[in-house]
């Protein structure tokens, strides 16, 4: 794994904005990337592969032990995240975050972004794009575009009532409105009918709980992508019309998300797997069993918000934030290599379950939030 | 090769695009969870609720944050003869309809800007 220094492209700004990422400014600079071995991609693939299979069974020791208390999720969700676990209900996609040692010889889960992860235009689209220009005979880990497309084929068969699939967001993000309409234009693609509405406009008809969803405009919503977590939406206003309507909106990503989206999900990761090479031994409330190294997460805690790094004992990095209320997780620290004084995390793609690409983001710090910057990169 | 072979990007993902950056409808929210519960109070005859670090008026059981630039402060709500701005269509945009529907239950407790990771 390299960090070279490139030119940017003539016109970058132009190029990408009318690609999509209008979000891009101090996000985004073409002026770095990074190389991999061919091998060394293998590697990243198989292992976000196996990762991936692990989350799954602690997803299977959740529900067969009843451990929401021990993930703060309100027990009256228990069996809506059971049902959508039973019927495999369809998922678009979901994130590793990775700390990966300069050889790739050592790779380590940091979290997973299963339930609303974003990036997803500039790893899937931008990027390639980019290495277009830059050289198009080099190779990239990146078949997410094909990949979404492939699925929400498939996704056709799993929907409901009229099978029209809408795609929703809040309303004051471009970046999540991008990604969703990015989503959107996959599935218009792939053949799925589909349509777009703001989550805050989602309506319910009072008297007749046996119904979908509406839009506001009275159109049921039988088939719902949503980029907004399950952590918020079990404790707002239609939280109870989640479970009386399961039958009526089917929601993608599926409420199991709820548990892999969860930082508890790097505790029990290590209960389950305490010996295995690519997880980080994490404990809940407890930094006693390290010996001053480690990162303190909050459980629900989204975007590098009121993370703290602790080396030998003493706090290097802090950020702020308003999450914590329910603990946080102490994670083993590991020291990720710098490059040119930056710090890499490898975020690796899942489309459908299955491995599918690599979007990387840096930052001078030691905690990765919303101010990273995204770089591309390319293997051969 | 593990690249797709070929990225296609739509007419609705490039109308997406040309429709980023201009303002978008006023959204009506409920302003409170069980993790942040509803405060509200009353001044000269106008509801607000406490949201954001400040104060929002109140139509029909909900705020409309996206309308304003910043929430107003308590003495500015306070003072005698103050009245707030709402936006024009202030009825309209969710609540409880006469219809028997309900919109505004999700989507409260977005207080940044993203709701991704």
């Amino acid at each position: 794994m390299k960090r070279i220094h490139i030119s940017p492209r003539a016109n970058w700004q132009e190029k990408i904005k009318q690609q999509g990422f209008v979000y891009y400014k101090g996000y985004y600079n073409e002026t770095a990337a990074y190389t991999f071995s061919a091998p060394e991609i293998d590697k990243i693939e198989a292992i976000t592969q196996e990762l991936f299979s692990r989350c799954l069974d602690v997803v299977q020791h959740v529900i067969d032990n009843d451990l929401w208390d021990e993930f703060f999720i309100p027990r009256k969700f228990a069996d809506l995240i059971k049902w959508s676990w039973e019927n495999d209900n369809p998922s678009l996609y979901g994130r590793f975050d990775l700390a990966v040692s300069s050889d790739c010889e050592q790779i380590k889960m940091l979290e997973f972004n299963a339930d609303t992860p974003t990036s997803l235009l500039e790893a899937s689209v931008i990027q390639w794009y980019w290495l277009q220009d830059f050289d198009d005979r080099k190779d990239q880990f990146n078949s997410l575009h094909e990949k979404l497309v492939a699925h929400l084929k498939v996704c056709k068969d799993y929907l409901n009532g009229d099978m029209k699939l809408w795609f929703a967001c809040v309303n004051n993000s471009e970046e999540d409105f991008m990604t969703v309409k990015y989503l959107q234009d996959c599935a218009d693609q792939a053949g799925v009918k589909n349509d777009f509405l703001y989550i805050n406009d989602l309506s319910v008809q009072d008297t007749y709980l046996q119904t979908p969803f509406f839009t506001k405009s009275k159109e049921p919503v039988n088939n719902i992508f949503k980029l907004y977590p399950y952590e918020w939406m079990f404790h707002e206003a239609f939280q109870d019309e989640l479970i009386a309507k399961r039958d009526h909106t089917l929601w993608i990503e599926p409420p199991y998300k709820a548990i892999l989206s969860n930082k508890m999900l790097l505790v029990y990761l290590h209960k389950l797997f305490p010996n295995h090479p690519n997880i980080l031994p994490a404990y809940y409330n407890d930094s006693s069993r390290f010996n001053g190294d480690y990162v303190q997460k909050p459980v629900l805690g989204r975007e590098g918000a009121n993370v703290t790094v602790v080396r030998n004992g003493s706090p290097v990095e802090r950020t702020n934030g308003d999450y914590g209320y329910e603990g946080f997780v102490f994670q083993e620290y590991f020291p990720i290599p710098t490059f040119d004084g930056m710090t890499p995390v490898l975020g690796s793609w899942l489309i459908a379950g299955e491995s599918a690409g690599m979007g990387i983001k840096e930052t001078s710090g030691l905690v990765h939030g919303n101010m990273s910057q995204f770089i591309p990169h390319y293997f051969e | 090769m593990k690249k797709s072979k070929q990225v296609m990007l739509g007419a609705l993902f490039t109308l997406a695009i040309g429709s980023c950056g201009r303002d978008q409808d006023d959204q009506w929210v409920t302003g409170y969870n069980n993790q942040y519960p509803k405060r509200d109070t009353s001044f000269n005859g106008n509801h607000y609720r406490f949201y954001n670090n400040g104060w929002y008026p109140v139509r029909n059981g909900l705020i409309c944050p996206s309308y304003y630039r910043r929430p107003y402060s308590y003495s500015e709500i306070s003072s005698s003869g103050f009245s707030p701005s709402l936006p024009a269509h202030s009825v309209g945009g969710g609540g409880v309809h006469a219809d028997g529907f309900t919109s505004g239950g999700f989507g409260s407790s977005a207080h940044g800007s993203s709701s991704g990771e």
